[in-house]
């Protein structure tokens, strides 16, 4: 009888997990080149970026359902990788770590190897923190080749990914022309030809304007309209509205904050606490910023520089306790996931309370 | 219905392994390396007793003159002479050798060594090879012979040399022949050799292999002693190579002990490949007297053995640091006991390997250096006068690099070596060219475009009239991770800012109709790359001409394929994406006045120009 039971959920499980895989999947092993980029779309869809490939994948993962650990903490991460993958934590980068919202599981894109032995790989963390391969092997996934990323030497690096409203939104820098464009494709994947593309340009305090490739970005919602919340390579953080992101457009993006000289943004999430949204930043420099977001719909564009290297724009508290955070995700509606590289050189990933 | 299936199978795949049966075998390297010195008779009547069919002729000019003689008792026996040891150039030893050849009516494989050429560059190289080696290729085809290029070590010896050679020499006849005992350094990526050399093989001679035995004294071991054996001989098989397998005497033994023993081994492991139970050992006679089985990882890194033994239980792998078990497949090949880890182990990672209750530490070896270190060949964008809001330059290298390291061995120093900091934007991830052999870098943009905060505050990151150093230190690693040859430096003076778009009116265009070649000389430096893809040659009606289009980023050369070009009206057609160093594109600055109405830039912009 237990027999019997075990094989019909099983069954189930598989029809179930079918059913939630666009139409436009196919099954197999997709080939990735490198992983450098990750996102999660509806239902546990993982987008890939592969720069070297010029594609971004989307992988059902069947992991939609779960809820996250209760406690995180994985001190050596890059050892824990490294046993799981037969090598030591010197072998391991960690491109991007990201919890699947359907599930609360943590998955992370990582590189084994370096020069010719470089090899990408995905794994997970389950909740007692125990990494494990995520094997491409027959997923059922779908693909998309970025028009023109790729011609001659040329290639993009996919700096940043993101699903908002139905859309996936790759940003890019090229390896030859500065004029970068942020592309927005519908997902699933239908029109392959043609994904928007946009060519965003970045006002200088109201005189000048230049090409400005985006860093990274978060969606959010400012007066019931959605905004990419973004750094420019240049800039630290503007906004740019989502529904001026139409094909073959210019846009730009309005500065709403300079966070200080020699600090480079790395990695953003918005959160909602006591009733107030926030930006949470990570800096290469300057710690982690909360950001409450009640000035951004009245964020007046900087339009004086900003003097002797100090911040300017909105307002925000630097979180002190948090040193050396270089990836951020939201866990569930508490907690944060915080990738950290310790100065001994080791990475630690762990669960704090969203500050 | 099942049995037919079957039968039908078998008779579309005939068992490979017969490539490594008695009747395919040729023996090579007897003749001078005989202990008992054996006369043509003597030497057929070994290899008749052997149960050789195949014969390759070595020789020292002492036993030309019994050459005649060797074929006569050869022949006797049934034996092919498949091929014979031959000069590089047509001296007399070459005559002679062909005389007999010819009265025999024989059409041996001749066995030459590409002369290693006094030329520096790959292509004065190949052309020195291909024309000293046209007289014997010539004299080869009149008698309806091959020729079969021999790889031994160096240039010459190279997979790659020995296939291009070939094919410069343009004739259906030549070909290669491939040594494995000199070819230590290519069992890292043995299918890939094969593979280039493809079709081009006439014939592949095999030894007992051990990953670095060229450099442990181990370079010509008995047959199925070496780690490597078996891989070798499926990497053949997989090739899809079908033609005959030479067996080497060469250790100046007995020649027939040493054939016997090498016989021996090569049966032992077709057993093992017809996945036939090994049987019980028998000792070498002319292997290495110390020889005990150790631990090896084998030379592409994708397995560890242990042996040549009689099989006692698998091998087991776990990482030193925390006893992990490495994930992967233990088996029994042949001799020895293999362990195939499920992802390619990676150089340095300390392991523990168990085999029969004995345990032993073992890290993984780093590879065998490149014979010529990596190098930086050159800067791209930074000329001698850099204008300060330059935005990016290019890093070429000799040989793709490891990536994420760039950053730690790039630095910008100004005339009295004060370093100037946070030059460079760093990016997560660094911007490669698709070969992997060109790095982009950035100046840190939020320094170069003026009125943001850090120009502001720290100032742009070069000055005008300063003089700058930029250095690449040695010790960055390549692919195989190994340093750099040399460390690499570029001087340079900041000029003023250039804030001029490119305009393409300025061009000079030239070209020479009846040769098919169109130069078009830029009014100032433009990004190389981009030149490379942004700009055409196109027709009046916009029709385009095909050709091949090169930019050193002051020119554009255009070669073009249908010589000569028509008399007619042409256009230089540019892609208004151009951009020079510092960002400024085809009718638009990098920076531009946003309370100035924008000028309308068309997506390309063309040069007309007129061919008489």
């Amino acid at each position: 009888m237990k027999f019997t039971a075990r094989t019909l959920l099983a069954a189930a499980v598989a029809v179930g997990a079918a059913a939630t895989a666009p139409a436009e999947m196919k099954t197999g092993t997709p080939a990735i080149k490198s992983v450098t980029a990750l996102a999660f779309g509806p239902n546990g869809v993982l987008f890939v970026g592969d720069p070297q490939s010029a594609t971004v994948f989307a992988i059902d993962t069947g992991d939609a359902k779960g809820t996250p650990a209760k406690e995180l903490n994985v001190a050596d991460l890059g050892g824990a990788i490294g046993s799981v993958l037969g090598t030591t934590a010197a072998n391991v980068a960690v491109n991007d770590v990201k919890v699947n919202p359907a599930s609360g599981t943590v998955y992370l894109a990582v590189t084994r190897g370096k020069g010719k032995d470089a090899q990408p790989l995905i794994l997970t963390l389950d909740a007692t923190g125990q990494a494990k391969e995520f094997k491409l092997a027959g997923v059922s996934f779908d693909s998309l080749v970025l028009p023109n990323a790729s011609e001659k030497q040329r290639l993009e690096a996919i700096t940043s990914l993101g699903f908002v409203e139905g859309k996936l939104i790759v940003a890019g820098l090229s390896n030859e022309e500065f004029a970068s464009t942020l592309r927005a494709v519908a997902y699933p994947f239908k029109d392959k030809a043609d994904p928007t593309s946009v060519e965003i340009y970045h006002g200088a305090h109201g005189k000048y304007e230049t090409n400005a490739p985006v860093r990274t970005f978060v969606p959010y919602k400012i007066g019931g309209a959605d905004y990419l919340m973004a750094a420019y390579t240049c800039t630290p953080l503007v906004k740019v509205p989502l529904t001026d992101l139409k094909p073959g457009t210019k846009v730009k993006g309005t500065t709403i904050a300079e966070l200080g000289n020699r600090n480079r943004p790395l990695d953003m999430i918005v959160y909602t606490k006591g009733g107030a949204d926030y930006v949470l930043m990570a800096n290469s420099a300057r710690g982690v910023m909360k950001i409450p977001t009640d000035g951004f719909a009245a964020a007046e564009p900087l339009t004086a520089p900003v003097k002797g290297g100090g911040a300017g724009g909105v307002k925000f508290e630097t979180i002190v306790e948090l040193k050396g955070v270089m990836q951020l995700d939201k866990l569930d509606g508490e907690r944060a996931l915080v990738l950290i590289a310790n100065d001994d050189k080791t990475l630690t990933l762990k669960a704090i309370p969203l500050p | 219905m099942f049995l037919s299936a079957l039968l039908a199978a078998t008779l579309l795949n005939p068992a490979p392994a017969t490539i490594y049966e008695p009747g395919n075998l040729v023996a090579w390297c007897v003749v001078p390396f005989d202990a008992k010195k054996r006369g043509p008779a003597e030497r057929a009547e070994m290899l008749q007793k052997l149960g050789f069919k195949k014969f390759a002729y070595d020789w020292r000019a002492e036993h030309l003159p019994t050459f005649d003689r060797e074929v006569i008792e050869l022949k006797k026996r049934n034996i092919e002479l498949t091929a014979v040891w031959f000069p590089a150039v047509m001296n007399a030893d070459a005559k002679a050798l062909l005389g007999v050849i010819e009265k025999h009516k024989l059409t041996p494989q001749l066995w030459v060594m590409i002369p290693e050429p006094a030329a520096k560059g790959d292509i004065e190289r190949l052309q020195e090879a291909v024309k000293a080696l046209t007289p014997v290729v010539e004299a080869a085809g009149k008698l309806g012979c091959r020729v079969s290029l021999y790889n031994h070590g160096g240039w010459a010896g190279e997979p790659q040399t020995l296939f291009m050679v070939s094919l410069f020499l343009k004739q259906p006849h030549v070909g290669i022949v491939y040594n494995l005992h000199h070819g230590h350094d290519k069992l890292d990526n043995l299918a890939g050799a094969l593979g280039m050399m493809g079709s081009r093989l006439h014939a592949i001679t095999i030894s007992g292999m051990h990953p670095n035995g060229d450099r442990t004294g181990r370079k010509i071991e008995v047959l199925g002693e070496g780690p490597e054996d078996l891989p070798v001989l499926r990497a053949i098989l997989a090739s899809g190579y079908r033609g005959p397998i030479g067996v080497l005497g060469h250790t100046d033994d007995d020649a027939e002990t040493r054939l016997a023993d090498n016989l021996a081994g090569l049966a032992r492991m077709r057993a093992a490949l017809a996945g036939k139970p090994p049987t019980p050992r028998v000792p070498t006679r002319t292997g290495r007297k110390d020889a005990k089985p150790e631990f090896a990882v084998s030379a592409d890194r994708r397995s560890i053995s242990y042996g040549p033994r009689d099989a006692s239980g698998p091998v087991s792998v776990t990482l030193d640091a925390d006893a992990r078990p490495m994930d992967g497949v233990a088996t029994t090949d042949g001799d020895f006991a293999r362990f195939t880890p499920r992802l390619k182990l990676i150089v340095g990672t300390p392991l523990r390997v168990t085999v029969g209750g004995v345990t032993q530490r073992l890290v993984v070896p780093a590879d065998r250096p490149p014979a010529t270190p990596t190098v930086v060949e050159k800067v791209g964008g930074l000329p001698d006068q850099v204008p300060e809001n330059t935005l990016r330059f290019y890093l070429h290298f000799s040989r793709p690099m490891t990536r994420g390291e760039g950053l730690k061995h790039v630095r910008l120093a100004n005339k009295d070596g004060d370093p100037v900091a946070d030059a460079f934007l760093d990016l997560a991830e660094e911007l490669w060219s698709a070969d992997g052999r060109r790095l982009t870098l950035l100046f840190d943009p939020a320094r170069v475009k003026r009125e943001l905060a850090p120009r502001e505050a720290l100032g742009p990151i070069l000055e005008v009239g300063r003089g700058y150093r930029l250095t690449v230190d040695a010790a960055w690693p390549d692919e195989n991770g190994f340093p750099l040859g040399a460390a690499f430096t570029k001087d340079f003076t900041a000029v003023r800012a250039d804030e001029e778009p490119i305009n393409p009116l300025k061009w000079k265009v030239e070209g020479d109709a009846e040769r098919g070649w169109v130069t078009v000389t830029f009014e100032k430096s433009l990004d190389a790359a981009l030149a490379d893809r942004m700009i055409r040659l196109v027709t009046a009606d916009g029709g385009e001409v095909e050709g091949h289009g090169f930019s050193s980023g002051e020119m554009w050369m255009f070669s073009i394929k249908a010589k000569p070009l028509p008399p007619g009206e042409y256009l230089i057609r540019v892609d208004s994406r151009l951009e020079d160093p510092c960002g400024n594109r085809v009718g638009r600055a990098f920076e531009i006045d946003a309370r100035k109405p924008a000028d309308d830039i068309p997506a390309f912009v063309d040069v007309p120009f007129t061919v008489k």
